[in-house]
């Protein structure tokens, strides 16, 4: 929901409503009248009441559509940026479907992808120390 | 017949057969019979979902050795089917042991004691289910019929509204239920026909009120299917085949060549 | 490759299909109220249906998907134009009553 499009439906409903009450009001006045007296027979609605209706729907319709924001994507890595692909559905091919947590950077099969468990802490230690101790060397 | 025809005919095309007696209704109809039915019907619906939501079978978890055996029969299923993306010596090993331990059947859930046949009556997962479609059934039929009955008892014996469009006459003695008139045009209906009227539309309306308790049903229905139900061939004969079947499997790797057939593709 | 366009995400499906049913429902119900207070009758009423309901697919199409439904929709014809029409129809006729009455 944006805010342009609550603004355009609690408009859109206004007019709505005021059509409806002054229809209302409309055929009230019409059903006192004699059966065949001229304004009866070719009754029909006031054009101002039948344009204040049409324009409160095609005025809800649009802001329904409006009420549609583009997808945007605040990526976990890099750049704080927000990111748009100019689209407002999610595409549902697979292939193309993943391309957004690519583009953000997310895992969603995180919990069976990072396994830190997995990893021989000793040797990693080991590792490192042999390479400080080169560095060191090399400065020395 | 010939003359009901006709009329139907008139009825269609101009949408007004003839002089249609213009009656002049009480405007209170509508605040104290259209209004309020309108409003019991939205918020029964809307009691309805919340019941539904409460009374919903709670996820049942599935044992833990169940789950193991079953994923053991997916492996062997996936490595016969993605085998080719793995190389030879790599799908050697694989189906070595996969063909140890699903001949042993190791991970087999072991049934406790009685082999026979389990009555299909007493299993719980079913009757469960069927308990709760049963629940879910009555959460839709109960309100329905109690609304029915409510219309049917405080606002019957009078003309409520007009319909916008014309009927045919073979809906008067539904819509017109409880009004005696012979040769009342059937766009004049009683209060019954706008409960059928809603009923038919209100599932717009309770989208629009509850569209977001729809999403949670998604989760819901990929529960993975459980194997071993009746009428089901036993995992135990399963893993046998699919032993049988890793066994004779013959792996052609689609790394073989790889770089002869690359260099091909993109000289 | 074929196959691999076939994969689809169900997930996404679903959303797509409630985005879909959330814009018919409300531009529906609101269609039918316009026609009651229009004091449509019989052949205009279901004319502004089909028209109202016709155009708000098209403009969908148009803007929410971008001229191209098949990205998002598995089959754009039936899911957009024929999935939800008797459902929007039966909407359309309980609002256009109800404010037909509520008005008249």
């Amino acid at each position: 929901m944006t805010f342009l499009s609550t603004i355009l439906i609690l408009f859109s409903s206004v007019l709505l409503l005021h059509s409806g009450f002054s229809s209302h009001e409309f055929h009230q006045l019409l059903k006192n009248l004699p059966q065949n007296s001229p304004s009866y027979v070719n009754r029909q609605l006031p054009k101002d009441i039948q344009y204040e209706a049409i324009t409160g729907i095609i005025l809800f319709t649009t802001a329904i559509f409006l009420s549609f924001k583009k997808l945007t994507y605040f990526p976990l890595q890099g750049p704080r940026k927000l990111i748009t692909l100019d689209q407002y559905l999610q595409e549902i091919r697979m292939n193309k479907a993943t391309n957004i947590d690519n583009l953000i950077g997310n895992d969603p099969y995180g919990e069976v992808n990072y396994t830190p468990n997995f990893i021989n802490i000793h040797a990693k230690r080991a590792e490192t120390r042999s390479w400080l101790e080169q560095n060191d060397k090399k400065e020395i | 017949m010939a003359f009901s025809m006709w009329s139907a005919w008139v009825l269609i095309t101009t949408g007004s057969a003839g002089a249609v007696a213009e009656l002049t209704l009480d405007p209170k109809l509508k605040y104290w019979v259209l209004l309020p039915i309108s409003i019991v019907m939205v918020l029964t619906g809307i009691l309805r979902q919340y019941i539904m939501d409460l009374i919903a079978p709670s996820t049942k978890g599935v044992p833990r050795v169940k789950l193991t055996e079953s994923q053991w029969i997916y492996k062997a299923q996936a490595l016969l089917t993605n085998g080719s993306n793995l190389s030879a010596e790599v799908f050697q090993l694989r189906k070595e042991q996969l063909v140890e331990i699903l001949a042993d059947g190791k991970y087999l859930v072991k049934l406790n004691s009685d082999s026979q046949a389990p009555n299909p009556l007493n299993d719980p997962n079913l009757s469960d289910s069927m308990f709760s479609m049963a629940k879910g059934n009555l959460a839709s039929f109960i309100p329905q019929t109690i609304i029915m009955w409510w219309v049917n008892h405080f606002f019957a014996g009078f003309v409520l509204m007009k319909l916008p469009f014309p009927l045919t006459p073979r809906f008067k003695e539904m819509l017109q239920s409880g009004v005696m008139t012979a040769d009342l045009d059937v766009r004049w209906v009683s209060s019954i026909s706008w409960y059928f009227i809603s009923v038919l539309g209100l599932n717009p309306v309770y989208n629009l009120l509850l569209s977001d308790t729809e999403g949670i049903d998604i989760g819901v229905a990929q529960q993975p299917p459980t194997m071993g139900g009746p009428g089901e061939p036993q995992p135990e004969a399963i893993m046998k085949s699919l032993a049988n079947d890793l066994t004779i499997a013959e792996n052609e790797s689609c790394f073989d060549g790889i770089e002869q057939r690359v260099l091909e593709k993109y000289s | 490759m074929n196959s691999i366009n076939e994969v689809m995400s169900s997930e996404y499906v679903a959303g797509n299909k409630r985005v879909l049913l959330w814009v018919q429902d409300s531009t529906a119900l609101a269609f039918g109220i316009g026609a009651g207070i229009l004091q449509l009758e019989s052949f205009n009423g279901f004319a502004m249906f089909i028209g109202g309901y016709l155009s708000v697919a098209l403009l969908y199409i148009v803007w929410i998907c971008r001229l191209q439904p098949a990205k998002y929709y598995q089959s754009p014809m039936n899911d957009i134009f024929v999935e939800s029409f008797v459902r929007e129809l039966t909407g359309y006729v309980m609002a256009w009553t109800f404010s037909y009455a509520l008005v008249g």
